[in-house]
């Protein structure tokens, strides 16, 4: 019972800690996001017929589909400032040790924490791979209200590509009626090269449980390779879906909230493309280092020998920039084939997981909270320890 | 400045040092993450060239935020471990015991008003800049895992990349509203290879079969060039807003008679000054609050900042502006208005926490 009581109190204040050190950041992300946006903000609501109230309705929402986006950003880190500071908090306030002196270990003191960790790398995948499309999708919709005025959103210069060798243009294309104008694109294959435009295009379904771009004004020009030109009237295209063209704009805008699915899409569109098979182990990596990164900073604050504080606080945000920094780099070298792609994008993280276990097991390096052992005379003559 | 002034500021500056470092770290890391996804493997160094351009905007807020938050936990410790009265009692006024905050809020207000005059107007006035360094960094440092790069309105896809830089098997398209529909190609060639001049990309390519708007072109030899303004999606590197410059161009203009929206350059110049002298309100509000409040835990400390932040002084940037485009206020009285309320707010907060 009193465990469940400690549970509930150490859990508290890790939550207090995160909500305070999220806020904080995405606090400052709106006013920055704001402060840059603001013109453009106030003109939308004469251009769409708004009062004050349902423009400020309207901006609220589109800042709140920010928060996500600061979520899948900045969770693993925001996770180590929220460990050191209730750490910190259990430490200084002298209940660090009279907990393990009632006979609880302090991992067992700490299990919400990692409970919590564990939950936070759960709601990254999830927010990215169950909520991504929609988050994505009204992003869209607000931002062609707040910055274009249009009900429609519409994506201008949309590249796709399709293996092995297609590359076509989109001058704008229209996701709510999955419609695109200004179609023009290249694409190569034994027969030779095709010259393709079009005025219109819009994909519909084929009755087979695939998608056709159909084609209005479309033409086609092949020129064969003994030089022989054929100039053909093109009807439609098979091979593309509306969501390649989703994903490839959000590839190059808002590439935050692809999930595993839609790298994995993107991959088999652009094949050879290492930074998308880094990316889809990063998918999976980095949720896990919002579990792993404040385990590794937890000893390090839990120490009750000298006043940790800002050391610790500086030491655990160390930590996170070498960790970043050593992933970034080694998804660097995967995506230029240098490394392989998992094995770079691992690395880091079973380095970390070591670094936990060998904290998390041991009696702690740090001479304080990783294990060590408070001896007590206890009713007797024997010695209780904690 | 007495001993007592003296330990106020060396705690203000301690918890404003640590908490501007901890912001910051977030906000780059978070900068870093979101360029690393869109460099479009250009490599580590396109992100060293993002990132302060990504994080810049940050920090006029970033220093005034972290002095709210030092002052509410200074001054909440003070008061709650009874500091604060025991140094009134000395003799100490409020007004003295304020002041080591107020230094520290001048010295955030020196630091925003270089950022914000001259920092970051010049950085955005180097965006057509990094934007071009991007391209050519994406398009020359395009590396073996990399098998596509679009850049404004030229795509180019390619099967391998050979170790001397040869793409492989190109497909290129130069394609959009800003290019020449003289210039505008779909090339297919057996290799290509990048090179750069003053005005942009030179593509090389050999065996090029290529579709333009004088029908079909086939040449052993092929030679395209692409300016940065394809590459950049186009508008001129001189292009941008005309309130982004620095302080001084704006008040040069403005004493010059340049034709122009002259309310909006007052209002964009009082803007940055008003966020410049922001540290002050909000050293004022964070005392008020730290002596009212008597909490001197860091993450009190942060969220009744945050909460500040976040239900005052953000709904009040956009009221502000709206205010000044409607003419109920002048531009340069809306701009100040944030710190006004705020500083109203820290008064009222103050006195509180002397009366209790």
């Amino acid at each position: 019972m009193i465990v469940r009581r400690l549970d509930r109190y150490v859990a508290a204040q890790f939550l207090g800690c995160w909500v305070t050190a999220f806020a904080g950041v995405v606090g400052l992300t709106l006013l920055v996001s704001t402060a840059g946006k603001v013109d453009e903000i106030i003109e939308a609501g004469p251009a769409l017929g708004l009062d004050g109230a349902d423009l400020a309705a309207l901006a609220g929402r589109w800042l709140l589909a920010q928060v996500p986006r600061v979520f899948l950003q900045t969770a693993p880190f925001i996770g180590v400032l929220a460990v050191v500071g209730t750490g910190l908090r259990l430490v200084r306030a002298g209940e660090y040790v009279p907990a393990l002196m009632s006979g609880i270990s302090w991992r067992r003191l700490m299990a919400p924490v990692v409970v919590l960790c564990a939950a936070t790398a759960a709601l990254m995948i999830g927010v990215r791979d169950v909520a991504g499309d929609r988050l994505s999708e009204e992003t869209l919709s607000l931002e062609a209200l707040l910055f274009d005025h249009s009900e429609e959103p519409e994506i201008r210069d949309l590249w796709l590509r399709h293996p092995p060798e297609v590359v076509l243009r989109f001058a704008s294309y229209f996701p709510q009626r999955r419609m695109a104008e200004g179609l023009e694109g290249v694409r190569r294959d034994e027969d030779g090269v095709r010259d393709l435009a079009a005025t219109r295009a819009a994909f519909r379904r084929d009755g087979q449980g695939g998608w056709l771009l159909d084609l209005t004004g479309g033409r086609m020009g092949l020129r064969r390779p003994d030089g022989e030109v054929v100039d053909l009237r093109i009807e439609s295209l098979r091979g593309f879906e509306p969501r390649d063209a989703l994903l490839a704009h959000r590839l190059r805008s808002d590439p935050l909230l692809l999930g595993t699915a839609d790298i994995r899409r993107l991959g088999l569109n652009n094949p050879g493309d290492l930074r998308l098979t880094a990316q889809r182990h990063f998918l999976m990596t980095f949720p896990l280092s919002a579990l792993l990164l404040p385990l590794l900073a937890l000893p390090l604050v839990l120490r009750t020998s000298g006043r940790p504080g800002a050391e610790a606080v500086l030491a655990a945000l160390l930590g996170g920039c070498v960790y970043f920094a050593a992933d970034f780099v080694l998804r660097d070298l995967a995506s230029r084939g240098t490394l392989d792609p998992m094995t770079a994008c691992w690395a880091p993280l079973v380095v970390a997981a070591s670094g936990v276990a060998a904290l998390w097991t041991g009696d702690g390096p740090w001479g304080g909270g990783g294990g060590r052992r408070y001896t007590l005379p206890a009713p007797g003559g024997k010695e209780a320890s904690a | 400045m007495s001993l007592f002034q003296r330990h106020i500021l060396k705690e203000v500056l301690a918890h404003f040092l640590l908490t501007a470092v901890s912001l910051s770290f977030l906000v780059l890391v978070g900068a870093a993450v979101s360029a690393s996804h869109k460099t479009q493997g250009a490599g580590g160094g396109a992100i060293l060239v993002l990132l302060p351009w990504l994080a810049a905007g940050a920090l006029p807020y970033l220093l005034p935020l972290s002095l709210l938050v030092a002052t509410v936990q200074t001054y909440g410790r003070l008061s709650a471990s009874g500091e604060w009265t025991a140094m009134r009692t000395s003799g100490l006024s409020a007004t003295a015991l304020v002041l080591p905050a107020v230094l520290v809020a001048l010295g955030v207000g020196v630091v925003d008003r270089w950022i914000l005059d001259d920092f970051e107007p010049g950085l955005k006035a180097r965006t057509h800049e990094i934007r071009r360094q991007l391209g050519v960094q994406a398009l020359s440092g395009a590396h073996a895992g990399v098998t596509a790069v679009g850049l404004g309105s030229f795509f180019m896809t390619w099967e391998s990349r050979a170790p001397d830089g040869v793409f492989q098997q190109p497909l290129i398209v130069v394609s959009g509203a800003d290019v020449d529909p003289q210039d505008r190609m779909r090339v297919s060639a057996r290799s290509a290879s990048v090179g750069w001049d003053e005005t942009g990309a030179v593509i090389r390519m050999e065996r090029a079969v290529m579709a333009g708007s004088g029908g079909w072109l086939e040449a052993a030899d092929f030679t395209a060039r692409i300016p940065y303004e394809t590459l950049t999606g186009g508008g001129a590197p001189s292009a941008r807003r005309p309130k982004d410059a620095p302080t001084r161009e704006l008040l040069t203009r403005i004493a010059a008679d340049w034709p122009g929206d002259k309310a909006a350059w007052w209002h964009e110049i009082h803007r940055r000054w008003a966020l410049a002298a922001a540290g002050l309100p909000f050293a004022l509000l964070g005392v008020g609050m730290g002596v009212w409040l008597r909490r001197g835990n860091r993450m009190a400390a942060m969220a009744s900042a945050f909460g500040v932040v976040l239900l005052v002084f953000l709904p009040l940037t956009f009221t502000e502006k709206g205010l000044a485009r409607s003419g109920v206020l002048p531009p340069a009285g809306a701009a100040w208005l944030p710190d006004a309320v705020t500083a109203v707010l820290g008064a009222a907060a103050l006195r509180r926490g002397l009366v209790r």
